[in-house]
């Protein structure tokens, strides 16, 4: 018998190679994905993100290039040099110091009243019940299906009354009222991240002896951090790329003399500024710049996403991380 | 929390009483004269508010109030199915725990109250009037003429482009919110796969969260980026136009044609479907396995019906999105520009808002009629119940009251025979 199993051991070893197996690795068992499946996977996720890469990578190639590598049909991706000439031009046309300076205030302080106020309103309806709890979801979800072109006028003759247009009030008194630039979803996000906590460690809390705001302070806000995170960055990236409300609220009618000038919103009169700028160049006896062209276009826009960029791959392993934890959905 | 109280005062007068309640009756003929307590005289009932014991001490210090004076509260004096007398009596029953808990509640809203009231629900109303009204800037303010339909007209009249915009808008997004949303999911199915490298692809596929709504997005659509040039050949193109009523046909092909930018509109919802399916409990898919269902089917039974709701959510967020994307929506930019033309003003520019805003909702209300979650069997026939346990109720009630009456009816029969009887006249059909 032990002579039999012996052999039937070294059969084995020696015959490693069945179509049985073969089929195992290619196909995968119900467990374990195969060789082919996960190939498969992998060019569709690696393909798609391509396409997501894609545009981000056109732009970086253009923004090198100058006039003769765009019009040479040979070049498709590298330019025959790394010409920062463009950077520099559409930094200097844009006023990049300044209006990067203006971009961050009017994204900013905005976005900080936002993540407290919505860290207010969620952990209230998360936390306490009241008689009307269920009037303020459905207002709340009313104003988010709600285009916001209804209010826009409304809204933009009561600011002109209060003497708001044109400053960054029209920002901040909204988003200090819990009104600002979808604050219901980041409402929401806080409202599903607050009801996550454990209902219990507030009670021990206030058995210690916290009271409300501690509570909140001290158990509520520290557990709900990646939510606070997550409500931080899409409220700064959408405040960023806002241009049409600040053109609208921050410059006012004159937007030749706003005291903010974003670098969105400088973006979308670049090639204005650029001529200008050229102008200028040309006539103070410096090399003149060249015309207006895609490469410099796409430098500008570049410079535009790059602070947002930075900020995204610093914080993004918090960023995933904090959605994989708790999720930004609630239930 | 309101509980009803019942409390009874048996009339002395009325002669029948049925016997179940002629306990109460005895206790009630003592205190007749004197205070009535509530609760001592509803001892099943006290029971139930133990939940509170502080409210229950307040209220029978409170209580201590004679039948006149609680008429005198305005409460009033009514027949119950016995005929007996009940006043019902409204108590407050929050205990001070949950009154603070819920000032507590108000004062963490305070905030979004104050903007809902004076942000949202003000303008809305304005915005209404303003539809219906000329408004015209001039030295002295606004002025407002009231129109009525008048603005509607003329945005029929003078924008020819409008109309045909609000149609190319409503097809696009009846192709596209669907793509976007089955492209979100099977996204973020191949994310939550158990993958090396599982990191790298999340930051990548995140990325458009970024960079979505910015300038980028209005940038490459002007460079014709937004197309795969494989896919923009005249033969697909020719096929899709023969194949398809005209209004799809042009909206498939703008789908087509932007396919890259549809793809990147789909960062949040990827997001979402994400972080939703990572919440569904890996045992369910065990107990799947063991009974043998495939990957398939898998992912049929369990997965698309536990994601339903940020189905419905992500549906709605990409059209709300959509709608009011600068960079990929000319209706919005057009509306913002009438607004400062002089000659139209804010009255028209409302009235074209209100129109577009129309189409937006009522999408809104076709994907939320589609996708609304069904309400749970259970709870269904919970509610079935209940309502069979409320008839039931009420026909009880009313029997009983039937009852009450005919007991009335013969009470006043025997009475009169009794009379008839000690009268000495001959009773018909007594027994002697």
């Amino acid at each position: 018998m032990a002579e039999k199993a012996i052999k039937v051991k070294q059969k084995k070893q020696k015959t490693p190679f069945t179509i049985g197996k073969l089929r195992k690795f290619m196909l995968g068992t119900k467990d374990d994905m195969g060789f082919l499946k996960k190939l498969f996977t992998y060019i569709i996720l690696v393909c798609v993100g391509f396409i997501f890469l894609y545009p981000i990578f056109r732009m970086i190639s253009t923004s090198f290039m100058d006039l003769s590598d765009l019009l040479d049909s040979s070049i498709q991706w590298l330019p025959t040099k790394m010409r920062w000439s463009n950077y520099k031009s559409a930094i200097s046309a844009m006023n990049y110091k300044k209006s990067l300076i203006d971009s961050i205030i009017v994204a900013g302080i905005p976005t900080v009243c936002q993540v407290v106020v919505s860290a207010l309103v969620g952990y209230g309806l998360a936390r306490f019940d009241f008689f009307g709890k269920k009037a303020v979801f459905g207002l709340i979800i009313f104003s988010f299906v709600l285009p916001p072109q209804i209010l826009v006028m409304p809204t933009y003759v009561m600011y002109m009354d209060l003497g708001w247009i044109g400053t960054l009030t029209s920002y901040i008194i909204p988003s200090i009222l819990g009104q600002g630039l979808k604050s219901q979803i980041f409402i929401l996000i806080c409202w599903s991240f607050f009801k996550q906590v454990p209902q219990s460690l507030i009670e021990a809390a206030s058995i210690d002896g916290a009271g409300y705001m501690k509570s909140f302070f001290k158990v509520a806000l520290p557990s709900a951090a990646g939510g606070l995170l997550v409500v931080f960055l899409f409220s700064f990236v959408w405040y960023w790329n806002e241009s049409y409300l600040t053109q609208l609220y921050i410059y006012g009618s004159n937007a030749a003399q706003s005291t903010f000038n974003t670098i969105v919103c400088n973006l979308d009169k670049f090639e204005n500024s650029y001529a200008s700028y050229a102008a200028t160049s040309g006539a103070s006896g410096g090399t003149a710049a060249p015309s207006i062209n895609d490469s410099i276009r796409m430098a500008a826009t570049m410079l535009s996403i790059l602070p947002l960029l930075l900020m995204y791959f610093v914080l993004q392993r918090q960023f995933v991380e904090s959605i994989d934890r708790t999720g930004i959905t609630g239930e | 929390m309101m509980e009803k109280e019942n409390m009874k005062k048996e009339n002395m007068e009325e002669a029948n009483v049925s016997p179940q309640n002629s306990q109460e009756t005895a206790e009630a003929a003592s205190e007749e004269t004197t205070a009535t307590e509530v609760l001592q005289e509803q001892p099943a009932e006290a029971k139930k508010d133990n939940e509170n014991p502080s409210g229950k001490k307040k209220k029978k210090k409170k209580q201590n109030m004679t039948v006149e004076q609680v008429l005198a509260a305005g409460n009033v004096l009514e027949k119950d199915a016995l005929g007996n007398d009940v006043v019902k009596i409204h108590v407050k029953q929050k205990s001070k725990l949950k009154r603070r808990e819920a000032r507590m509640g108000y004062f963490f809203c305070f905030p979004w109250i104050v903007g809902a009231c004076t942000l949202l629900l003000y303008p809305l109303v304005r915005s209404f009037w303003f539809m219906l009204c000329d408004v015209r800037t001039t030295a002295f303010g606004l002025t407002e003429t009231f129109v009525g339909a008048g603005n509607f007209q003329k945005v029929m009249n003078q924008e020819t482009t409008f109309i045909t915009d609000l149609g190319a808008f409503a097809t696009r997004m009846v192709v596209s919110v669907p793509v976007i949303v089955v492209f979100a999911l099977l996204m973020a199915m191949l994310l939550n796969l158990n993958l090396r490298g599982k990191g790298i692809f999340r930051t990548i596929y995140f990325l458009p969260v970024i960079v979505v709504s910015g300038p980028v997005m209005g940038m490459l659509n002007g460079e014709g980026a937004g197309a795969i040039s494989a896919i923009d050949t005249t033969s697909i193109t020719n096929t899709v136009n023969s194949m398809l009523p005209g209004f799809l046909s042009s909206g498939i092909l703008w789908a087509l044609n932007s396919i890259v930018m549809i793809l990147w509109y789909a960062g949040v919802q990827i997001l979402i479907f994400l972080a939703a399916i990572q919440k569904i409990d890996t045992s369910l898919y065990e107990a799947a396995k063991i009974d043998g269902g495939s990957g398939w089917e898998c992912f049929w039974k369990i997965t698309l019906p536990t994601i339903k709701p940020m189905i419905l959510l992500n549906a709605l967020y990409t059209l709300i999105f959509l709608s009011g994307d600068t960079n990929s929506n000319i209706i919005i930019v057009t509306i913002k520009n009438v607004m400062f033309e002089a000659r139209k003003g804010y009255g028209y520019a409302t009235a074209m808002a209100w129109m577009y805003s129309a189409i937006v909702l009522i999408m809104v209300g076709i994907i939320a009629l589609l996708f609304a979650p069904r309400k749970d069997a259970y709870i269904k026939q919970m509610k079935k119940q209940k309502r069979f346990e409320k008839q039931t109720r009420k026909n009880l009630k009313k029997s009983q009251k039937r009852m009450a009456r005919n007991n009335a009816k013969f009470a006043k029969h025997v009475e009169k025979q009794q009379k008839a009887i000690a009268a000495g006249k001959k009773v018909k059909g007594g027994r002697d």
